[in-house]
């Protein structure tokens, strides 16, 4: 049987750092297998494709002490075809506010050789804020190039990043994990985003273009989004064995 | 013993004596091996390759590949079998393979003699050189085209986007069903390293461009359906290198 029993997508900016040392201190830091991209891959969405599946395609065969956990910037299906009893979670943000934060990270950090034209494009200050928005390959990101499906089937878990604490105790528990706590981590620091300004009609104008985001974060933040069941029953027992290392 | 009937294949390793398998530990259960998924009693080129389709297909897919656990035992070869093998897996993937895309997206497929060392895969690196700069025009043209489809307006050019990165999937799951470009390439690999990457490089861009044109026109089921059967015609060659190398 795979060593995997946990896939935990992390959507930029959502504190999906701060997760991952929630994850380490439960399972141990080489038990985490993380899936982020490094300066020498392309930014390609196919690329990122064929290289997330390849990395699924060698896990899967691994035995013995091999990960428990995957947890990264990655599309669900391609670890979700290759695990299909491993239990899927995400957190989630409001996308405004998950998108300001993007941009002025983008805005921030240093270009790679392999940035996407996108990136550059906010890095040198030829796209705003609003532009990057109307990107078709930003547009409801999280439901098209993250989650892979618009009502967020398939999940066991989604959690906000604006009640984290709330939702990572109520995760605790469905995982029946040891207490755990979370310190804020790769937090925004850039003095743009401190100073930024989202007025009315911007956060209206964002929120449209990305109604599917906007849909389940919506569902999820009132309650209405419901787990899948059965992958939460299958892995469920399997978690018990998880102790803080 | 094993029921092949009732047997189900799924994606990765197992536990010992878990009721679901993947070929190789089905292989080896037949065999008489201890649980594992790598047989001493298989080819290790047949392993490869098996075990990647074993993990890339989809459910139903994989069960096809049962046909073939009664008849793995016993391949692995000795002396030169294995290496004839790979350069096998390989010349299917550099001709086989990238022709059958070809054909599905209207181009000329891959005209180059059968692949059997590293002077004719020399030989046939412009040939998929070319071919790859076909795919690649061709696929460009579905893009711009599905792109001037467009209305004005963001909202039929974000539409077609997310309808695009569908078709790009689509594209990446149909390439990894249908291949296994790590299996049985390593032994050849040794005689020429560089034209083997650049033979990889080209098949596997032929492959995207092409997968992706026949997603995003919805014709992806010929081609894969194709490969499927010559997959299968491929093992079952593999198999019988052994028997013509021993004479």
């Amino acid at each position: 049987m795979s060593t995997v029993e946990l896939l935990s997508v992390h959507v930029p900016k959502t504190a999906g750092t701060a997760f991952r040392n929630v994850l380490e201190g439960v399972y141990g830091a080489e038990r985490i297998h993380t899936v982020y991209p490094t300066a020498g891959d392309s930014q390609t969405a196919e690329l990122e494709d064929e290289r997330w599946l390849a990395d699924s395609l060698a896990l899967c065969r691994r035995r013995g002490d091999g990960p428990r956990v995957v947890h990264g910037h990655y599309l669900l299906t391609w670890y979700a075809d290759r695990f299909p009893d491993a239990l899927k979670i995400t957190w989630l943000r409001h996308p405004v506010d998950r998108l300001t934060s993007f941009y002025y990270m983008w805005r921030e950090m240093d270009p790679w050789p392999a940035s996407s034209p996108l990136q550059l494009a906010v890095r040198e200050g030829r796209l705003d804020l609003l532009g990057l928005a109307r990107s078709p390959a930003i547009r409801d990101q999280v439901t098209t190039r993250f989650l892979g499906d618009p009502g967020g089937s398939g999940l066991a878990f989604i959690g906000l990043q604006e009640r984290f604490d709330e939702d990572l105790e109520r995760l605790g528990e469905l995982l029946e994990w040891p207490r755990v706590s979370a310190p804020r981590s790769n937090v925004n620091s850039s003095q743009a985003y401190s100073d930024r300004s989202v007025d009315g009609d911007l956060r209206a104008e964002i929120a449209r273009l990305n109604p599917a985001d906007m849909s389940l974060y919506e569902a999820v933040l009132e309650r209405r989004w419901q787990p899948t069941r059965s992958g939460t029953a299958a892995a469920r027992p399997r978690f018990r064995r998880a102790r803080r290392r | 013993m094993i029921d092949l009937v009732r047997l189900r294949l799924s994606v990765g390793v197992h536990a010992e004596g878990s009721r679901e398998m993947c070929v190789m530990e089905a292989a080896a259960r037949l065999a008489g091996e201890a649980w594992t998924d790598r047989p001493v009693s298989v080819s290790p080129v047949l392993t490869a390759l098996l075990t990647c389709l074993n993990d890339a297909m989809d459910d139903v897919q994989r069960q096809d590949l049962k046909r073939l656990i009664p008849i793995l035992p016993g391949t692995r070869g000795e002396g030169g079998v294995e290496v004839v093998r790979s350069w096998m897996v390989l010349d299917w993937h550099c001709r086989t393979w990238p022709s059958a895309w070809l054909r599905a997206i209207g181009c000329t497929a891959v005209e180059a003699a059968p692949i059997t060392d590293i002077e004719s895969l020399r030989a046939a690196l412009w040939t998929l050189h070319r071919a790859s700069k076909a795919a690649a025009a061709r696929r460009e043209a579905t893009r711009l085209g599905a792109f001037e489809q467009r209305s004005a307006g963001d909202e039929a050019t974000y539409r077609l986007a997310v309808a695009y990165g569908k078709a790009q999937v689509d594209a990446v799951r149909a390439m990894s069903a249908t291949s296994a470009w790590s299996a049985g390439w390593d032994l050849s690999r040794v005689y020429g390293p560089q034209a083997w990457d650049a033979a990889r490089d080209h098949a596997r861009s032929i492959g995207r461009d092409a997968a992706l044109v026949c997603a995003w026109n919805a014709c992806l089921e010929g081609p894969l359906t194709k490969l499927r059967s010559s997959m299968l015609a491929l093992v079952r060659s593999l198999i019988e290198a052994r028997q013509h190398v021993h004479g």
